[in-house]
């Protein structure tokens, strides 16, 4: 009689279990059916439902499919350059590839983690600007972290560097903007530190010298411009030493942007100006000469 | 099934970011055009002038051309010497020179300090040069060390002037 009753409730069990199993596989057969009908909130209500589920959570496709509706997600609004979708998207994506085998899925994931990584991109660079510009570094660092994890981008030395120039100019227009106010200093270092981090790279990048040169140099003009006239005796002469220190460490860095490209004028009135500066009006003069000449005069 | 998962990606190209030269080079401005104009408004304050100087405008000369003589302009625009407004006055040739308070002699003129020093001896006039050597000829003489703007101070033609000089004008001078 025992047995009989261990038996219906063996029975019993299998046909509870195999109704939840295959309740959870019908959860990510809806999943899907959702998402080829483009109803991308109710494919995501699904699989949200086979994830909760211990036989279907521990299955990578779960992961995968999740990853890819969150991906069409934020397809809809891909204008919201702080989706969370695709934040999530590429946090599942990265969960499938930590537990998956196969292949073929392991490719179409690359290939949408190289999207995702793209529009990540693209957003750090619609938002390189004044406004949104800590946005822009979040962003970037996203991107590069991406791609250094999975390969993604064969140029990224090459593309990190022209973003980078880019900030740099950010910061110096907020320098320009902020130059009276507490958050200057910061804005003024920041270009330094930017520039200086491609020429720690790349030391021949002439926009980076040429515009580390520029920053030193205005800077140095700008401590004279706006002394006033009733400055006292000694504070002229801190000034003029604190102007000096500028335009001495302008002068290697727009020599090297001349080094570089001797046909360029920018350079060559930039050396003009640092040595009349520095009081050595022969080399000044012979830089002017050099301007006159690729003018044509 | 999973076919229908793979690949809806578009073909999706970087932005490019235009990099933009920095073009914004201060316009050429003269720094030391404007550090000469500082340590002259600080003369006028650091030296003493008979009484007889103290009423009046306070009268800078300048003979001939020179970056500096905008500086001054701008000067005299915003300050006063003590209670006496300050007039910037330029002439073209040092026979044109009278009374003044300072005399200011650009590089490019310095061949006619014996001429201006004529026109001064009998007043109270600072004159001002700005090239090595000639300090000696001059009450102060404008000089490049260690590429920043100092300057030398002739005490004994100063006095000669009837000018008095202070000490912490003197601490900061390369007294000759």
């Amino acid at each position: 009689m025992k047995a009989h009753i261990d038996h219906i409730v063996i029975c019993f069990l299998v046909v509870l279990l195999s109704n939840n199993f295959f309740a959870q596989n019908e959860n990510i057969r809806n999943a899907i059916n959702a998402y080829q009908q483009q109803d991308f909130e109710s494919a995501l209500k699904y699989i949200n439902l086979a994830e909760q589920h211990e036989q279907t959570v521990k299955n990578p496709s779960t992961l995968y499919y999740k990853g890819i509706i969150l991906k069409e997600l934020y397809n809809l609004n891909s204008s919201d350059v702080n989706s969370d979708y695709r934040t999530q998207s590429i946090d599942y994506y990265q969960r499938f590839l930590e537990k998956n085998e196969d292949e073929k899925l392991k490719a179409s994931v690359m290939k949408s983690l190289d999207y995702l990584s793209k529009t990540i991109y693209n957003d750090a660079a619609k938002t390189l600007n004044k406004e949104n510009y800590q946005t822009s570094r979040t962003l970037f660092n996203q991107y590069k972290t991406l791609c250094e994890k999975y390969e993604l981008s064969s140029q990224l030395n090459s593309i990190e560097l022209q973003y980078k120039l880019v900030l740099g100019q950010v910061y110096s227009e907020l320098y320009e903007q902020h130059r009276e106010n507490t958050k200057g200093n910061k804005f003024f270092e920041e270009v330094i530190e930017t520039y200086q981090s491609i020429l720690k790279v790349d030391s021949m990048n002439w926009s980076a010298n040429y515009n580390l040169g520029i920053h030193y140099y205005n800077e140095a003009v700008d401590k004279i411009k706006v002394a006033e006239y009733d400055l006292d005796i000694v504070a002229v002469g801190l000034i003029q030493d604190e102007s000096v220190a500028l335009f001495q460490k302008a002068l290697p860095y727009m020599q090297r942007a001349y080094e570089l490209k001797p046909n360029r004028k920018e350079p060559i009135i930039g050396l003009s100006g640092i040595y009349y500066s520095l009081n050595d009006i022969e080399k000044s003069e012979s830089f002017n000469e050099k301007v006159k000449q690729l003018e044509g005069k | 099934m999973q076919r229908v998962f793979q690949h809806r990606v578009a073909r999706f190209f970087y932005i490019i970011i235009y990099l933009v030269l920095n073009t914004s080079v201060a316009p050429k401005y003269d720094v030391n055009a404007k550090i000469k104009a500082l340590y002259m408004y600080n003369f006028a304050k650091y030296i003493e002038w008979p009484s007889s100087y103290k009423t009046g405008d306070f009268v800078i000369g300048v003979v001939g051309e020179t970056p500096v003589y905008q500086n001054l302009q701008a000067m005299a625009k915003v300050k006063k010497v003590f209670n006496q407004s300050i007039k910037i006055v330029k002439y073209s040739s040092a026979s044109e020179v009278q009374k003044c308070h300072m005399l200011l002699l650009p590089t490019a003129m310095t061949s006619k300090v014996s001429e201006c020093s004529s026109k001064i001896k009998a007043s109270s006039t600072l004159l001002v040069t700005e090239k090595p050597g000639v300090g000696t000829r001059s009450g102060i003489n404008f000089v490049v060390v260690n590429q920043k703007q100092k300057f030398e101070l002739n005490k004994g033609n100063i006095s000669s002037h009837n000018l008095t000089v202070s000490g912490n004008l003197l601490k900061l001078a390369i007294v000759i």
